[in-house]
């Protein structure tokens, strides 16, 4: 690679084509005209630059566009799944749930939200939907319920959570029934904490994150709260809860647990783009497109996934 | 917001819990800090109930009233409310007529037979003319243990005493009272006077008993005087020479004895008749003819009934039973002249345990362990499920050890335990005091004169002689068990026991009983405690490692130098007596020899099986073979050697001083210091300390526990008592009792339970008394005054802590923290109802008058979690992770950015 050659096959700057790779030091186009080379290091500097600046739109683009495909499907998966399980009535009531397990549906109509909640709210869990904090009653229960659902990735559930007036209507299904809570009110950071439920009454807690002005789409950068209190008589609470959840499932937690997947991934990345560029030289350009555009998808995709489990649990 | 909501209901839990205790005391607060009753040496010094009553025989002669004796009786009883099942209470009298013809056991339907003894009776009802009949006493609603004390027959003379009874009804004076009609078939051929009183029972049944019960007798009573059950409490009690008496009455509640059904809500009536006989009048003016006796019926009537006793005072009956005078004896206390002198102590029962099992829904938060604790729960616990707000406790009761190490595997959620657990608990858990109280080394024993021994003294060496098996309690073993041939055979023998327990006589008849002591066998925190303190004794840990005592009596080799303390105590001797066992006497033991004397220790499992057998002196010995198929090997079996005779009883055993105090209970006093030489033989006490347990001696013990902070414990210095002068006045048996509770893993409701458990224990649960929720006898109050202060703060903390379910165990000592202003909730959502402070308590706390709480809302029960009440949602920031994706997305533009610039000035010329 000392040679002054170094082109490597980034599609966006290829404006010429030709049959062999001798045509190529590649034909840019310069701002006072005319034909112009790189120099060597200038080269290595565009390309690093658009490669970084590639894998961080491309991060950008998961998190906001293809998290939420990947989201759907694991919906799909886990409504189809509970839906079994409430129909055989096996659905889990309480005790130690798995983490990942679907446990309730939440519906509310009034902003066109329907998600499946899965039990526990890693960043990683969430990823599915949104989480049940997992020493918290489950919905329907005498207790606090708490609930997490992301507001920008992931298909963002709780984007729109905050809109949620009082007295609107959240309906939660478990395998104990179908639960209907009236909207308390939105509590933001500053505001007073409601007092206990009293015996036999339940609360549902949503919780996402949210962000002030231009930022706030893609940055939220706190909490917010929505109470709903229990319309109806409560269920029974089976014992077993874990009584605490680490770090990592609190408001905002991050899942450090993908970090050696994320370095695995990443490691894949840096291997398929090796092997690409190797293709490209020996085998042809087209052939490598065929086949390794999906490979190479399918490393950033892995690695995308688990390095935006590294962001907040909330986002 | 998790946390916040969790403490506020746990604090909330606690100050219910607290104000229910508070309802407990209705301005009781002067019984705090005294300590409470401890034995019943310590009787309270005026008693519940005291009457005097003028009783006569006066006889109609000719019309003409002949008094031939005159009394005037003082009856005390020491505690007539709030009495539980076989609880102990003490009746003493003057005034009254010597008894004669005296038998062993007073309890027993053979004892009617004594003449002029006190009859004491529980029976069922009120004696008023105010209230319904039925609800009225009776002779029929007096209970007796055998149907022999309710019938009686006569063939001759035709008119017994009880026929010609002046103060009796006409229909009493028939020849056949009270006998069914038609007379069953099955209860032999009808003699010429028949007298049949039968007993009805709470559900209304009669039952007419009759000869030898043919009848039918209630199922609690048993048709001839049995020596392995429990003893009938009916008691004809021997009055002394000098006209005074004491009885120790046990009385029984519905479940015990459900027949006479005695309860809370169904009131009974302690009956003392002071036999004086029948007052005759012969004549019978007004009668039918078929009642007047006539002729030489009337000249044998008018003999019988006046006779004033066979026996004299203070004789014992001979073996030839039947001598007795009729009318001067117990066997006719039902009759009119007996009844009307009768002495009625109205007495009720506390509400008992049992009612937990009928008003509890839902699952109860279980403890596990201590035995010495059990009169106080089941005083305390009955509070919580007679609350319908309030969790259920329940109170499991096993072994020490054995709690701690199913609290270690989590099998159980709590342990009520009396050591901190050796490297503690996985856990974060809680070791909080919840009371107070101790061992004690309880006896049976009659003197010399066959009369209740009540100040039996006792040294470490003399419980290790009895421990290890020292004494060779058969002649047999001492004869051919080389090891302990030179010792005494018995500890009544033993020259130390002799020198600190005179009038106790030497040799007794209860040999095999009197060379052990009645222990657990079971791992237990007693027997740590007892052997701690035996292992602090130099004199009994000398003796233990192989020197002899002054007189040359050497431990049993199998248990030389034995490491002290322990959980449990082994039984190691292994000697079998040949010479016995060949000789065929004991054919169980012939045919399958086993070491002897380990059945003689026969430990229990439980310490409530060692307290009933002290109460009632049923020696467990497991040295009778009884051969349901004589001759043969059939079925046979060791048996205990069961009831001992009263005037010879000699038992010892290990008990806790709470069951010493309900069942009445003996307890001996415990070496302390001692000051004489201790190598030399003694012949009195002199220089040597003895404790009794009683609340001043518990208080001086609680005065020299040391604290450990971590893990917070308190512990009893055993070298100090047995050593320092300081210690010379504190009970050794001294045990502080714990419940161990984690403060993680907890489902929400049992944590509430326990919460207000521990934070009722800590306050209203110290309160002395006999009522439901107090602290009852046995037990020290764990308060200020008594110095123990520090010990109900701490549980108040660990109340906190339990229900918050947070995994901290508070330190020793509170943090400093801002005043406790019970904040109340803003209660911004009305939606949501109760708050920290308003949660609904109970039908209890409602009654109770405001101001009551105060006392129970001390500073000791804040913990920082107060503070948080009025919690603000908090502003949890998603710090620098929060604005990855802008950063991201900067990172593209300023890779674009990078690229273009150096596109634009980095470039060769082609």
């Amino acid at each position: 690679m000392t040679t002054h050659v170094v082109i490597p096959p980034a599609p966006p700057q290829s404006v010429a084509s030709g049959k062999h790779a001798a045509d190529r030091p590649a034909p840019i186009r310069g701002g006072a005209g005319g034909r112009r080379r790189l120099t060597p290091t200038g080269a290595m500097v565009v390309w690093a630059a658009l490669a970084v600046g590639f894998l961080a739109a491309w991060l950008v683009l998961f998190a906001v566009v293809l998290s939420g495909v990947q989201e759907a499907r694991s919906q799909k998966l886990a409504y189809d799944h509970l839906r079994e399980q409430l129909a055989a009535a096996t659905a889990p009531l309480g005790g130690a749930i798995a983490p990942g397990t679907p446990v309730a549906v939440l519906d509310a109509p009034s902003i066109g939200l329907s998600t499946v909640v899965v039990e526990g709210t890693s960043a990683l869990a969430m990823q599915d939907g949104p989480g049940h904090r997992r020493d918290t009653v489950l919905p329907g229960q005498a207790g606090v319920s708490v609930v997490y659902g992301r507001s920008v990735m992931f298909g963002a559930p709780f984007a729109r959570a905050s809109q949620l007036a009082p007295g609107a209507t959240i309906t939660v299904t478990t395998g104990q029934g179908e639960f209907r809570y009236v909207v308390d009110g939105v509590r933001r950071p500053g505001d007073p904490v409601p007092a206990p439920p009293g015996a036999g009454t339940g609360r549902l807690v949503l919780v996402t994150s949210a962000g002030e002005g231009w930022r706030g789409t893609l940055a939220p950068t706190t909490t917010v709260f929505v109470d709903a209190t229990l319309t109806g008589a409560t269920q029974a609470t089976p014992a077993g809860r874990p009584v605490t959840v680490p770090e990592g499932e609190r408001p905002m937690g991050r899942d450090t647990a993908s970090l050696l997947a994320l370095m695995l991934w990443l490691q894949l990345v840096v291997v398929a783009s090796i092997a690409l560029v190797w293709t490209w030289y020996r085998w042809g350009r087209w052939q490598t497109w065929l086949v390794g555009l999906p490979i190479l998808l399918a490393v950033l995709w892995g690695a995308a996934e688990n390095a935006v489990a590294l962001l907040p649990n909330l986002v | 917001m998790k946390g916040p909501s969790r403490t506020v209901t746990g604090l909330a839990l606690v100050a219910s819990a607290l104000l229910l205790g508070a309802w407990t005391v209705p301005g009781a607060s002067a019984s705090v800090g005294s300590a409470g009753v401890v034995t019943p040496q310590a009787a309270p010094a005026s008693p519940a109930f005291s009457k005097t009553l003028t009783v006569a025989r006066t006889h109609l002669v000719d019309g003409k009233d002949v008094t031939v004796d005159q009394r005037t009786v003082t009856l005390k009883v020491s505690v007539t409310t709030d009495l539980r099942d076989r609880q102990g209470i003490d009746v003493t009298w003057s005034g009254a007529h010597p008894t004669g013809g005296i038998l062993a056991d007073p309890h027993s339907g053979a004892a009617a037979q004594q003449e002029y003894p006190m009859v004491l009776l529980q029976c069922r009802g009120v004696d008023s003319t105010s209230v319904a009949a039925s609800k009225r006493i009776s002779p029929e609603t007096c209970w007796t243990g055998t149907p022999v004390e309710r019938y009686t027959s006569s063939y001759s003379p035709a008119f017994p005493a009880w026929r010609v009874d002046r103060y009796a009804t006409a229909a009493e004076r028939t020849h056949n009272p009270g006998t069914p009609n038609p007379r069953p078939a099955q209860c032999f051929s009808e003699p010429p006077a028949e007298r049949w009183l039968p007993f009805v029972g709470a559900d209304g049944k009669v039952y007419p008993g009759g000869p030898l019960g043919c009848a039918g007798i209630p199922a609690e009573a048993s048709k001839l005087d049995s020596t392995t059950a429990l003893p009938s409490n009916t008691t004809y009690a021997v009055t002394g020479l000098d006209g005074t008496g004491f009885a120790r009455f046990d009385v029984r509640d519905a479940i015990n004895n459900g027949s006479l059904g005695c309860s809370a809500t169904v009131p009974c009536t302690l009956v003392a008749i002071p036999i004086m006989g029948i007052a005759c009048d012969v004549t019978a003016s007004g009668l039918p003819a078929a009642d007047v006796p006539t002729g030489t019926d009337a000249t044998d009537a008018s003999t019988e009934c006046m006779k004033t006793g066979h026996f004299k005072p203070g004789a014992l009956i001979p073996a030839a039973v039947g001598d007795n005078d009729h009318a001067v004896s117990g066997e006719l206390w039902w009759s009119a002249s007996n009844w009307r002198n009768r002495i009625s102590v109205p007495i009720t029962m506390a509400t008992s345990l049992n009612v937990c099992s009928t008003t509890a829904t839902g699952s109860s938060a279980d403890i596990y362990g201590s035995e010495v604790l059990i009169q106080a729960t089941s005083s305390w616990i009955p509070k919580f499920c007679l609350d319908t707000a309030a969790v259920p406790v329940k109170h499991i009761q096993t072994g020490e050890p054995q709690a701690r190490n199913l609290l270690g595997s989590s099998s159980i959620e709590a342990a009520f335990t009396s050591q901190a657990r050796d490297g503690g608990y996985a856990k974060p858990t809680v070791h909080a005091p919840v009371a107070v109280t101790g061992f004690a080394v309880t006896y049976t024993i009659d003197d010399e004169h066959g009369d209740r021994y009540d100040k039996l003294k006792l040294t470490p060496r003399l419980l290790a002689k009895l421990l290890t098996q020292s004494y060779p309690a058969i002649p047999v073993i001492q004869q051919d068990y080389q090891a302990l041939s030179s010792n005494p055979l018995d500890i009544s023998l033993d020259p130390e026991f002799i020198a600190l327990n005179p009038g106790i006589k030497t040799g007794v008849s209860a040999g095999i009983s009197a060379s052990t002591i009645y222990s657990i066998s079971s791992d237990s925190d007693v027997v740590y405690a007892l052997t701690s303190y035996i292992n602090a004794d130099p004199e009994a840990r000398a003796w233990l490692d192989g020197t002899p005592d002054p007189w040359g009596m050497t431990v049993n080799p199998n248990y030389l130098k034995i490491p002290l303390p322990t959980n449990s105590w082994p039984l190691l001797d292994s000697f079998e007596p040949k010479a016995l066992y060949d000789s065929g006497t004991n054919p169980c033991l012939t045919d399958a020899p086993v070491p002897y004397l380990p059945l003689v220790a026969s430990p229990s499992s439980r310490l409530s099986t060692i307290s009933l057998a002290m109460q009632y002196s049923l020696a467990n010995s497991q040295v009778v073979c009884v051969q349901p198929f004589p001759g043969t090997t059939v079925g046979e079996k060791l048996n205990p050697l069961g009831r001992q005779s009263g005037g010879f009883r000699f038992m010892l055993g290990l008990s806790s001083l709470g069951d010493a105090a309900r069942f009445g209970l003996d307890s001996a006093a415990l070496q302390t210091t001692v000051t004489a030489s201790s190598g030399a033989k003694f012949t009195d006490a002199t220089g040597r300390t003895f404790v009794a347990p009683t609340g001043s001696s518990l208080r001086k013990a609680a005065d020299l526990l040391t604290t450990k902070t971590s893990p917070v414990d308190w512990q009893l210095p055993y070298d100090t008592i047995v050593s320092d002068p300081t210690g010379a006045g504190a009970y050794p048996g001294t045990m502080v009792v714990y419940a161990d509770v984690p403060t993680t893993g907890l489902a929400a409701r049992d944590a509430r339970g326990y919460a207000a458990f521990l934070a009722y224990v800590a306050r209203a649960g110290q309160l002395a008394g006999q009522g439901l929720g107090k602290l009852p006898g046995g037990f020290l109050p764990m308060t200020k005054a008594n110095g123990l202060g520090a010990l109900a703060d701490y549980t108040s903390r660990a109340a906190v802590a339990v229900s918050d379910q947070s995994g901290t165990v508070p330190p020793l000592v509170a943090p400093a923290v801002v005043p406790p202003t019970p904040i109340p909730t803003p209660t911004p959502s009305p939606a949501t109802g109760s708050s920290g402070t308003t949660t609904p308590v109970s039908t209890a706390s409602s009654t109770a008058p405001t101001p009551s709480a105060s006392p129970t809302a001390s500073p000791s029960s804040t913990s920082p979690s107060t503070i948080a009440v009025a919690a603000k949602t908090p502003a949890i920031d998603a710090g620098i992770a929060g604005v990855a994706l802008p950063g991201l997305l900067g990172v593209v533009a300023l890779g674009l950015l990078l690229a273009g610039i150096t596109l634009l000035t980095s470039r060769e010329s082609a």
